[in-house]
């Protein structure tokens, strides 16, 4: 049995294994996914310890000479302190490296959502009222402007409807109708954003499918 | 009793005073730990002199010897000190409690109305002296056993305010009067998402199993409920369960040790005397035509009695939701409050075989070739341009940032993307974020016959490590030094005269446009996603932060190079998918309308 | 000073980290060498997660629960992937081969049985959701959008049916814009209670 045609029944097997969900969650699928699990786990690690913890930290701390060397040491010293994590009663060390990376994070994601989003998106909201943009030929262009509106109210009307979901009003009566108004509408809008979402992932696991069930075919084909 | 649970800041479901962790969400509420009961009405409070101030009222009636003392909602005659000498003249043959809550009863209901929703299932009960004497026999000894095991289990409550673990002593009480299993030494289980929403064994809280999922639903309506109420329940269909719990809290205040005692013997001695809603329901839909004479000296006879019933029905709902909370009391664990999916069933079956039968069906007779769109998306003709655009020798950074399982969707159009890099003799950079990438690149190579495609080197720290790319300056002399030696030869960002992306998930988008599109020349990142990304993609897209995207098979089918695509998918099979797809959501429509028509019908027969 | 600690190594990395980047001219190079080390950080952080997850497993196993079966496959399984790795080296090709053959059938298994539930879900939404302007507005557009997918209009090919194909289109970028903007929103106040010190250092 050649090694291409053992791999294509392995993956046969898998692939049956995780469809037998359909009958109901069962030991086949479960082994399935542990096995999953587990190789994806296994693999991370051995990619993470050859090429990103070998290649950064100990190798230059064997090639490095010098003033170059101190800015190995601080990074070895977090790493360590990380590593003692797994032990349970040294677990409270980590405690530091790990605030240096939520700092880190922190910070990109404050730089980031500003400038990489809310600018951005704010702004593609008001530049649609450019005057360049609303006109054509000197004439104004009604298509344009309907859309700039409707973009403009629709965008305030989701994230009253978006507050509304998140936050736990406890208005007076008279805001809260107003904004259960404007929430209505800002929920069509979501409700189409997510259907619209709904059929595109769908589509994707459609084609997921496909492929699996085309693939098994061929396979089958080339056995026989 | 409500008004001594707490809400949560989070998710504003109630929890005990006690709870050092909101149990709906797992909150913590450690900032608020302290006892309840100022009094802000100005009311007199129900604190006797000398006890603890705000100490909240069930755990003071724990404290009581006589459990069989306070059991309905303080009133004005309540307010009196606990101890102090019972004013109203009681029957002697009444148990002093059940006279409150007859009375209590009274007050709530002047008009009987809990009484008559209820009056067609004492059909068979017209010997009131009869039942009346065997209810309270039976609640007397309820009453008398509860207050022997109480004063028991009391001598062995310590003396001190806090034992050794530092628990209070009132908290101590409270756990001698709820024994739980997993106080026991064993090790501690993890909670199961639906673990707290189960009954205590051998409880009755008069609630089928029926009627809660309605309730859930928001489709309850209690038996003799205007129908108007019905759209206010309907409003909170969407809601979590923990709105349920809000829902179900009957507004009386109970004895809780008590009622743990009764919950057990209750259903030994008297089985037949509890009153479950549906029961009464569905008596009363089956013989709505009783005469109307019978009806009326039903509802006197049964006039005593059914308070007491439906009060002792409110009290089991009561203690059990207190069970809930104080069983889940100093548990770290989060707990969710949403059902599993109902899984299995004939239904779902059949209807996974029919999407599987007809994708199967359609791919065996034959495969479609994918239609080239006659109009194609603005975004996918601007990625094309874009790529028309470029010049031999032209830098073009390819970074595969996606996960196996979209790999179908995906690595059909990152195929034909490279072919024509190929055929126009730009320099192709390949780099992958995600560990898989590294073999991803391989069956991309195999696959399509994409020999010449470079080998794929990671980039340690994903986005972090591309940052690091957009902030390259080889001058500085801080990074020669940091990174002369560290395996990977830098490259900067602005070296490339494209950048394209693959990936597969909406996070990852998200990140690629908040921490790199920003230090990159206008238009100059491209995308290539699944289908389900196409949402995402059009709002970067349309706020000129992408220079364009395929996003699935129909944006990848406006490309020419496309020939390997039509084997691995088939369209035919693709729509048979789509159509089996309309179907049950229009089918899922109908049986909505339908199922609401007959409830409407019902509702109207009634 | 539990809590100090932590929050004053979040606080200035996050200053430090925001001083890089508004002026990355005269700070980007130690900038460079902070994400080095975060890198190294955070690979050693998923490392240990690992770790973790392989001693839950193995606990297990010497305890003898009843899902210890699951655990073995786990062990031998991940042992197997792990030292493949480490001995052949990742860049091996039937090291890759094998780790490919198992995993993306899996995957792409998942993926695909993903439709056959979404499927069932479909007739099940408006059973458990009910009606609201957001459901009626989900099934409508969800079934346009499977209407258009199908290519049956475009075939079509007529101009007025285009246009109003491609308005249509256009229609999810409103509430997707909403929905970004509030999630952005979201993510700021988290980020800044987190350099305030609210979630650092907490047991």
């Amino acid at each position: 049995m050649s090694a291409d045609i053992l791999l294509g029944l392995v993956g046969l097997i898998l692939t049956l294994m995780v469809f037998s969900y359909i009958f109901g969650d069962n030991l086949f699928f479960r082994v399935a996914l542990t096995i999953l699990a587990a190789v994806s786990a296994g693999y991370t690690a051995a990619v993470l310890i050859t090429k990103v913890i070998i290649p950064l930290l100990i190798h230059p701390l064997g090639a490095t000479r010098g003033a170059a060397l101190l800015w190995m040491v601080f990074p070895l010293l977090l790493a360590v302190l990380v590593g003692l994590m797994i032990f349970p009663r040294l677990s409270k060390l980590g405690k530091i490296p790990l605030s240096f990376l939520v700092g880190v994070f922190a910070a990109l994601t404050i730089f980031g959502v500003v400038r990489g989003t809310l600018t951005p998106q704010l702004l593609a909201v008001i530049n649609r009222f450019s005057p360049e943009l609303l006109q054509n030929a000197g004439l104004p262009d009604w298509a344009r402007i309907v859309w700039a509106v409707m973009v403009l109210l629709g965008v305030i009307a989701v994230l009253l409807a978006y507050q509304h979901y998140t936050h736990k009003r406890k208005a007076d009566e008279a805001h809260a109708s107003l904004l259960d108004g404007v929430g209505s509408i800002g929920q069509i809008f979501v409700g189409i954003t997510l259907g619209a979402t709904f059929v595109m992932i769908f589509s994707t696991a459609l084609v997921a499918l496909i492929s699996r069930v085309v693939w098994i075919k061929d396979f089958l084909a080339g056995l026989l | 009793m409500t008004e001594e649970l707490r809400d949560c800041p989070h998710c504003g479901n109630k929890n005990l005073p006690t709870a050092s962790r909101c149990v709906h969400c797992g909150l913590e509420l450690e900032e608020f730990f302290s006892f309840e009961g100022q009094n802000d009405s100005g009311e007199v409070p129900l604190v006797p002199p000398g006890e603890e101030e705000g100490l909240p009222e069930l755990l003071r009636d724990l404290q009581q010897p006589d459990l069989g003392g306070i059991f309905g909602e303080p009133k004005e005659g309540d307010t009196r000190p606990i101890g102090e000498e019972e004013q109203k003249t009681v029957s002697p043959a009444v148990p002093e409690w059940l006279s409150r809550v007859r009375e209590r009863a009274k007050v709530e209901y002047p008009s009987g109305d809990p009484i008559r929703k209820t009056g067609a299932i004492e059909t068979g009960k017209t010997d009131r002296d009869r039942v009346s004497q065997e209810f309270d026999a039976w609640i007397a000894r309820l009453q008398e056993s509860a207050r022997r095991e109480a004063m028991l289990k009391a001598k062995a409550v310590r003396s001190s305010g806090l034992n050794e673990e530092g628990v209070p002593d009132w908290l101590q009480r409270v756990r001698e009067l709820h024994p739980k299993p997993e106080e026991r030494p064993t090790e501690e289980v993890p909670l199961k998402a639906d673990e707290a929403d189960e009954e205590p064994k051998g409880w009755d809280s008069g609630w089928s199993e029926e009627d809660l999922e309605k309730l859930r639903r928001g489709e309850y309506q209690e038996p003799g409920k205007p129908a108007s109420d019905h759209s206010e329940i309907e409003e909170t269909a969407d809601s979590d369960e923990s709105d349920l719990a809000e829902a179900e809290e009957p507004p009386v205040e109970h004895q809780i040790a008590e009622l743990d005692e009764e919950s057990a013997a209750g259903d030994r001695i008297e089985p037949d005397i509890s009153v479950k809603p549906e029961e009464t329901a569905e008596v009363a839909e089956s013989e709505p035509a009783e005469s109307e004479c019978e009806a009326v000296s039903e509802k006197k006879e049964t006039e005593d009695l059914q308070p007491d019933l439906l009060l002792l029905k409110s009290q089991y709902e009561r203690a059990n939701l207190l069970k809930q909370l104080i069983n889940q009391e100093g548990k770290a664990s989060f707990t969710p409050r949403i059902n599993p999916p109902a899984r299995g069933g004939a239904a779902q079956i059949i209807l996974a075989l029919l999407m599987l039968i007809g994708v199967i069906g359609a791919v065996l007779i034959g495969d479609a070739v994918w239609p080239r769109p006659a109009v194609p998306a603005l975004a996918a003709a601007a990625f094309k341009q874009s790529l028309e655009n470029l010049k031999p020798g032209d830098k073009v950074l390819v970074v595969l940032d996606y996960q196996p399982a979209a790999s179908a969707d995906i690595e059909p159009g990152v195929t034909a993307v490279f072919r024509t890099l190929q055929e126009k003799k730009v320099e192709i950079t390949l780099r992958t974020t995600q560990p898989t990438g590294l073999w991803l690149a391989d069956s991309l190579r195999s696959g399509s016959s994409l020999e010449t495609l470079p080998e794929p080197r990671l980039i340690p720290g994903g986005l972090l490590g591309m940052l690091k790319w957009a902030h390259y300056s080889p001058t500085n002399p801080v990074i020669r030094a940091a990174t002369s030696d560290s395996g990977e030869t830098m490259l900067s960002l602005h070296d490339f005269t494209r950048v394209l992306v693959v990936t597969d998930a909406s996070l990852s988008i998200a990140s690629w446009m908040e921490q790199v599109s920003h230090w990159l020349p206008p238009n100059s990142l491209l995308m290539i996603t699944p289908s389900q990304e196409a949402v995402t993609l059009s709002v970067y897209y349309d706020s000129g932060q992408l220079g364009g995207y395929l996003a699935g098979m129909s944006d990848f089918a406006s490309f020419d190079k496309l020939s390997a695509l039509n084997a691995q998918v088939s369209y035919r099979a693709y729509q048979v998918g789509l159509l089996i797809m309309i179907m049950l959501l229009l089918l899922g429509f109908v049986v909505k309308a339908d199922d609401d028509a007959n409830r409407k019908q019902k509702l109207e027969a009634k | 000073m539990k809590r100090i600690i932590p929050l004053f190594v979040a606080t200035l990395t996050s200053f430090f980290v925001l001083a890089g980047l508004i002026w990355p001219v005269s700070l980007g190079g130690y900038l460079n060498i902070v994400l080095d080390w975060a890198i190294i950080v955070g690979a050693m952080a998923l490392l240990v997660a690992i770790a973790h997850l392989f001693l839950a497993q193995w606990r297990k196993i010497a305890r003898g629960n009843r899902s210890s079966f699951y655990s073995l496959v786990f062990v031998i399984v991940f042992l197997l992937s792990l030292g493949g790795g480490l001995v052949m080296g990742v860049d091996d090709p039937e090291y890759r081969l094998w780790i490919s053959s198992i995993q993306k059938p899996l995957e792409v298994s998942l993926l695909g049985l993903a439709a056959v539930v979404m499927a069932g879900a479909g007739v099940q939404f408006y059973r458990t959701r009910g009606w609201s302007p957001l459901t009626v507005a989900f099934g409508v557009s969800a079934l346009v959008f499977l209407v258009i997918d199908l290519g049956f209009l475009q075939v079509l090919n007529s101009p007025p049916v285009n246009a109003i194909i491609k308005t249509l289109q256009m229609l999810p970028l409103i509430g997707a814009r909403g929905l970004l903007i509030g999630m952005s929103f979201g993510a700021l106040i988290v980020a800044l209670k987190a350099l305030t010190g609210e979630g650092v250092g907490n047991d």
